[in-house]
């Protein structure tokens, strides 16, 4: 009331109304976080299927499982991390590194597609796995794996993607992409069709141009990804 | 029409340039790049235009104007037929010239005794008063602070701490608050250790140079090199000349007359001095290393030799840089470079300034983009107040104090931001006070129609608040602040949740001192990792670059973080239990709520709905209360469910928009 009468007396002003909004939608988060986050609900083979009931996959599970609940609350973007600062990245000894956080993601992301799948939630969200880099197929430091930026992969599930598909390859060693190559301005392209945007045009203004996420040099939605 | 065909040409025969330097050069080092001269259309921009004195223009009302920038105003304010408002009330006067001032809110006596002086110097004296509190340079350091990118920690996977970072803040706030001239403050940031040589203290300030990010453990030192200095370079290009010389590191500006060559002539002027010993210049004997261009800004395709030099296009009178003696301790060029920049006739230093000054108080500069005056920002329209100003900048000493009290003591500043009940009469003058509310909302809507984006300053333009303020603000309301000054970075408690995103939980160890914790935001260790959550979500910039202007976001986690946190939660306490120990009935707890928080006393409307909230709070609580809600120190005789109450209604007025937001 203070907030409205404060605006009012000042001609009106978006600003402040956009403030008042914001604690509105504050207020409605903040109303639906606690049943959100409320796990206890989740029915006992739920929680084995995301791995919750186990020591190693727990962390993890719980987290796709939280992405399933926001899912179904109308959260329209969801981003899971694995490994929180440096965990997956291996330059002492890749072996050690990527079996621990394979086995501590690999069932939570198996129950994830599952549950998803099942609840008719698949078809329309675009589930997407990768980081920002792969790892080289030559050592560092004996058993480690530096960084490379060259060639490496992603996978996409659901939104019509198409299932068992694999899309090009890296050369005899996997140090660079060799077949059916996808910049990753195209994968970005791919993104954002997927959810009803146009590359080519979304743009927004930045250092006095109409700027695309894509880039200048423009990308290829790869629709054949797609079944 | 004429002057964008110029533009166009100039630019034309840039591009015409660049494509013969994209020539295949890797590894050829003696490779020539091209460079097209500095034209005369080049020079002809205005923001390179020499300084003169501009006349100060006539106007009509001769009663509104306080001083000349008031004249500049209103002349354009009259051409439109806008009529400027009148001075807002002096309570938000104090409350808008304290805030703006020195990040803290007038307490209620400071307030009463505003109102009861009648004297006329009596908002003179207060401007002095605070621009002489040594929270003024608090307050002003962190802009700075914003343009240097500075941090205390090096950033990338293990954000190093620079344990000698803080020296470098506490010279800001110190030059600023004894009012060093900023010739003076640019000169000894570039060169205090050849300016000093054996001054500690001024060495400090040259850690401007080298405050931003930078990769120790990077695989090749030499590229570790070449992007701190091509960092340092960009910096201060934008930061004192007010141009976008970062882009020049790859190729030649696409709009602006900086080649790529100049880039790396003013990037041989710093690299005699970077050694990665410490986060301060100390060039002890002169390397011979040469300086080189580097094609497409690669370090593994470095170009010709280049020689130290100024930008060619701001060089109106050829100055160059001497070498130095044989038997010289630095190679002062950076001294050179700064005796350059502060040359009185400089058309950039000064006009930079004075428009981060500028938007200092309206947050918006005099021209638009205060890091870029080049053909990408704007052309301001008040070109004769801005140069006015600047003139008596330079004329002033170069003092910083001198503008800030020339422009507070404006009519312009002083204006009213909302309508106002004078404002309607001012219209109407002949109808009296009962119909003046709408006559102010129709006067106002007219202004606002005719200066929608108020360019003309037809208004004073209201600001949200920096969440550094915020924070100084609910500790300040709350009795709270620590006023210590100075010394080493503190950091208060954060939730567990945040800490866990650092690369190691030891990043941020909690400062055993507990008064540390409500110390004054500045004085909050910067990680460049991790900004504080405060401070983060309502816009501060990430200390990665060089940032001119906060953008001011309106987001929900504001909201949630304003309404949830344990530091709201615990300003709102401590509120609560200093009124109910200093008033005894509710409205006067009420009222003393108000006049600490917003500076003033609620309406009787106010009153009545505050009423309404504790009765409905009272009734609804009939569970026991958690202790942690209740007030800090509050007095034994009071109802827990009315503490709690109070608390509430504490934590509300410090969410309000009037205590968020400058007027």
């Amino acid at each position: 009331m203070m907030n409205a009468r404060h605006r009012d007396l000042r001609g009106g002003d978006d600003e402040f109304s956009a403030r008042i909004e914001a604690y509105e939608l504050a207020f409605r988060m903040q109303a639906a976080a606690p049943a959100l986050v409320d796990l206890s609900q989740e029915t006992a083979a739920t929680k084995k299927l995301y791995g919750v009931d186990h020591p190693k996959t727990r962390d993890f599970g719980v987290r796709c499982l939280l992405a399933r609940r926001m899912l179904e609350s109308g959260v329209r973007f969801v981003q899971l991390y694995s490994g929180d600062t440096n965990g997956w990245d291996a330059h002492n000894n890749v072996l050690t590194n990527h079996t621990e956080y394979t086995e501590k993601t690999d069932k939570p992301i198996a129950g994830l597609l599952t549950d998803l799948s099942q609840r008719g939630l698949l078809e329309d969200t675009l589930v997407i796995w990768g980081g920002e880099f792969g790892r080289m197929p030559m050592s560092e430091q004996g058993k480690g794996r530096d960084h490379n930026p060259w060639g490496f992969c992603y996978w996409l599930s659901g939104a019509g993607v198409k299932g068992g598909h694999v899309h090009g390859a890296t050369d005899a060693v996997g140090l660079r992409a060799a077949v059916n190559k996808v910049h990753i301005s195209n994968l970005h392209a791919t993104i954002l069709w997927s959810l009803g945007l146009d590359p080519e045009r979304l743009t927004y203004f930045h250092n006095g141009l109409e700027e695309k996420l894509t880039g200048v040099e423009g990308a290829r939605v790869m629709k054949e990804l797609f079944a | 029409m004429s002057c964008s065909l110029k533009r166009l040409r100039a630019a034309l025969s840039r591009a015409f340039v660049v494509a013969v330097s994209l020539a295949p050069a890797a590894g050829i080092a003696d490779e020539e790049f091209g460079e097209a001269p500095i034209s005369f259309e080049d020079r002809e921009h205005w923001s390179f235009q020499p300084l003169k004195r501009p006349t100060i223009p006539a106007v009509k009302d001769t009663c509104w104007p306080h001083n000349p920038i008031d004249r500049f105003v209103l002349a354009r304010l009259e051409a439109k037929h806008i009529q400027p408002q009148p001075s807002a009330d002096r309570a938000s006067l104090i409350r808008r010239m304290t805030i703006d001032l020195t990040g803290l809110p007038p307490t209620p006596a400071e307030v009463d005794v505003f109102l009861e002086e009648d004297s006329l110097d009596a908002y003179e004296r207060l401007v002095d008063h605070l621009l002489a509190s040594p929270a003024y340079g608090e307050h002003f350091a962190q802009p700075w602070l914003d343009l240097a990118r500075w941090a205390e920690t090096d950033g990338f996977e293990h954000d190093k701490v620079r344990p000698d970072a803080w020296k470098y803040r506490d010279w800001v706030i110190d030059a600023l608050n004894r009012d060093l001239p900023y010739d003076q403050f640019v000169s000894l940031q570039l060169a205090g250790d050849e300016l000093r040589p054996g001054d500690e203290w001024t060495r400090v300030a040259t850690g401007f140079c080298l405050a931003g990010p930078d990769m120790p453990d990077i695989n090749l030192q030499q590229e570790r090199r070449h992007t701190v200095l091509n960092d340092m370079t960009s910096t201060v290009g934008s930061v004192f000349l007010g141009l976008q010389f970062g882009c020049a590191q790859c190729h030649d500006h696409k709009f602006d007359p900086i080649s790529q060559g100049d880039f790396y002539r003013l990037r041989a002027i710093f690299e005699p001095a970077v050694d990665f010993s410490g986060h301060v210049f100390d060039e002890g004997k002169p390397k011979n290393k040469p300086s080189r261009f580097y094609f497409r800004g690669d370090f593994r395709h470095p170009g010709p030799e280049v020689p130290p030099d100024f930008p060619r296009v701001v060089n109106l009178w050829n100055d160059e840089i001497e070498k130095p003696a044989q038997d010289a301790i630095s190679t002062r060029r950076r001294a050179q470079l700064a005796k350059w920049l502060t040359r009185p006739d400089h058309p950039l230093t000064s006009r930079v300034m004075v428009n981060r000054l500028w938007q200092m108080h309206f947050g918006r500069g005099l021209s638009e983009r205060p890091s870029d005056l080049g053909w990408m920002g704007h052309e301001p329209i008040h070109k004769g107040l801005f140069d006015w100003l600047v003139v008596e900048f330079i004329e002033g000493g170069w003092s910083m104090k001198y503008v800030h009290r020339l422009i507070v003591t404006s009519a312009t500043y002083q204006q009213a931001s909302r309508p106002t009940a004078r404002s309607g009469i001012r219209n109407n003058s002949q109808q009296g006070g009962s119909s003046a509310p709408s006559a102010a909302h129709d006067t106002w809507t007219q202004v606002v129609q005719t200066d929608p984006k108020n360019l003309l300053w037809s208004r004073f333009p209201r600001r949200r608040l920096r969440g550094e303020t915020l924070r100084d603000m609910m500790l300040a309301v709350s009795d709270s602040l620590n006023r210590k000054r100075g010394g080493e970075s503190v950091r208060p408690p954060l939730p567990a949740e945040v800490v866990q995103t650092l690369l190691r939980p030891d990043h941020w160890k909690v400062s055993k001192d507990r008064a540390d914790h409500d110390s004054r935001s500045i004085y909050i260790f910067a990680r460049r990792n991790l900004r504080f959550p405060m401070f983060e979500v309502f816009d501060r910039p990430a200390a990665t670059a060089s940032c001119a202007r906060r953008s001011s976001s309106t987001i929900a986690p504001q909201s949630l973080l304003l309404l949830n946190s344990q530091f709201s939660l615990d300003a709102a306490r401590r509120l609560a239990g200093k009124v109910m120990s200093k008033e005894t009935d509710r409205r006067g707890q009420i009222e003393l709520a108000f006049r600490r928080t917003i500076s003033r006393l609620p309406t009787d409307e106010e009153l009545d709905d505050i009423t309404e909230f504790f009765a409905l709070r009272q009734a609804a609580n009939e569970e026991e209360i958690d202790e942690r809600t209740l007030p800090l120190s509050m007095p034994s005789e009071a109802e827990p469910r009315v503490a709690a109450a109070m608390v509430d209604f504490c934590l509300a007025l410090l969410n309000v928009n009037e205590f968020v937001y400058l007027e």
